[in-house]
């Protein structure tokens, strides 16, 4: 089939005035092509989809996630953490924890915190797990597990087993993020009072720990007899911390006896969860006794006791 | 003026035609260049091709792991490297094992192999007795049965541990001494 003369010279005037518009077209193709052939080369693999939700609440019943900048640090903060601890660093490890952790939890004292460490540290390497566990008056609490690399041993000649503890996430009076960790969650300085004829007592500070309370209590004896507050002889509970629907006894063995005109200041720890909704209501010494006559003896005590100058059980209400 | 703005355009539709049907053939014939079966295939066409086969079944084994749940997900993994040991695909089952854990027990394939063939039954199931997830890995309690000699056979358990990236994007390692005597 010939080609007429008159549309060869039409295609050739056509290129030679649109040879511009021709070569963007060919690159745009060839750009497409290209594109095409890459998504296909193109592994997809997609995120898979799991149940894990790190910064949402386990415990709380209502959906409790924790704020998008406390989560990302707080991520940041375990990942340096663990692996400073895990280097041996300890002194950034320490500088990494909050100042009142560091005064209330460790007394200051970062060969306590080298000793806590190393406990926990025990030479091997650690990897860790994260799960926010309940958000309580802006303390954003993480359960934290820590383990051997498994993934490197593959369990061979081990135990599955973990330790736990729950890592704190707060913001300071500067509104800063700070963590606290060993289960400590904070200390709140109190200014509770009581007294009687006999005694004087005052309750100055709380250290709160996940599954603990631990009150800082002065006594002051104003009397010229000894005044036992707590000694197990009494024939029930001596020292308690009453909740609205429960009252959680001393779990310190300590005696508290005081001698005549004493001063003494005592830790008196108490189960309670940090997050339990039931608030404490106050300190109860549920047998005080006034001796006349006091040795410390059990086979005396029931004798000794009934002779007592007084009896009395004291509440220092919250 | 008018005639010549028509016919201006005509041409450009036309040119427009005429670059697509060559891009369309160009396509083709480079595929065809590439799939061409017609005469005898070179070692390097058919290690293509065998890659392309293994590229469309890692695609299909995402698309299904899409739709499963984590503890089936980790299943799967799980079967697959034992799938690939009973099979004795030694290499593909080595390649799924983590880097410091290989290290740590099979420095060489020839390790990986001889303890297979040293420890393991030639036959045998899997069942999973346990699964839990410790932030990005997960731990399965497998339990191994001969399934050639049943209870007189060597059935043990053992731990698998794998930490997936992405979909059908994982690593693993396992309880190596539970073959060679009861650990677990």
């Amino acid at each position: 089939m010939a080609i007429s003369p008159d549309f060869k010279i039409k295609v050739r005037h056509f290129f030679k005035d649109h040879y511009r518009v021709i070569v963007l077209v060919i690159v745009i193709a060839l750009i497409l092509i290209l594109f095409n052939r890459y998504l296909i080369g193109k592994r997809y693999t997609g995120t898979p989809p799991t149940t894990y939700r790190p910064n949402q609440s386990v415990l709380d019943s209502q959906e409790s996630t924790v704020p998008k900048k406390v989560a990302t640090e707080f991520e940041d903060f375990i990942a340096d953490y663990i692996g400073y601890c895990n280097n041996r660093n300890y002194v950034a490890a320490w500088n990494l924890i909050s100042e009142d952790c560091k005064e209330n939890f460790f007394g200051n004292s970062y060969n306590l915190f080298v000793q806590y460490v190393q406990q926990k540290f025990d030479g091997n390497t650690k990897r860790y797990a994260i799960q926010n566990y309940s958000n309580v008056d802006g303390k954003y609490i993480y359960n934290v597990k820590i383990f051997d690399d498994f993934l490197a041993t593959g369990l061979t000649n081990q135990k599955y087993t973990f330790q736990e503890e729950k890592l704190v996430a707060s913001y300071d009076e500067d509104k800063n993020v700070v963590f606290s960790v060993g289960n400590y969650m904070g200390s709140q300085k109190l200014n509770y009072m009581g007294s009687n004829d006999y005694l004087i007592v005052k309750v100055s500070e709380v250290i709160e720990k996940y599954s603990f309370a631990i009150y800082k209590v002065n006594f002051v004896n104003r009397t010229n007899n000894t005044i036992v507050i707590k000694d197990g002889l009494s024939g029930g509970w001596e020292v308690g911390l009453a909740l609205k629907n429960d009252v959680r006894y001393a779990l310190d063995d300590t005696n508290i006896v005081l001698a005549p005109g004493e001063s003494k200041t005592v830790v008196l720890s108490f189960e309670k969860f940090f997050d339990s909704s039931e608030a404490p209501e106050g300190l109860v010494f549920n047998a005080v006794r006034v001796m006349d006559n006091y040795t410390g003896n059990p086979e005396t005590a029931e004798a000794e006791i009934e002779n007592a100058i007084d009896k009395f059980s004291m509440t220092i209400a919250f | 003026m008018a005639n010549r703005k028509k016919s201006s355009r005509k041409i450009i539709l036309v040119a427009i035609l005429i670059l697509i049907i060559v891009i369309v053939v160009m396509m083709f014939a480079l595929k065809g260049m590439k799939g061409n079966n017609t005469g005898t295939a070179t070692d390097q066409q058919i290690s293509e091709l065998s890659a392309q086969h293994k590229e469309e079944q890692f695609q299909e084994e995402v698309k299904d792991l899409s739709e499963m749940s984590e503890q089936q997900r980790m299943q799967f993994y799980c079967a697959k490297f034992f799938k690939a040991v009973d099979n004795e695909r030694y290499e593909d089952a080595y390649g799924m094992l983590y880097d410091e854990y290989k290290e740590n027990y099979f420095p060489n394939i020839s390790n990986f192999k001889k303890y297979f063939q040293d420890y393991f039954p030639s036959d045998f199931s899997l069942s999973y007795s346990n699964f839990e997830r410790l932030g990005d890995i997960y731990v399965l309690m497998v339990n191994l049965s001969d399934t050639v000699n049943g209870s007189y056979g060597h059935n043990f358990s053992l731990y698998v541990v794998i930490q997936e990236t992405a979909l059908n994007e994982y690593v693993l390692s396992f309880s190596r001494n539970s073959a060679v005597g009861e650990e677990v």
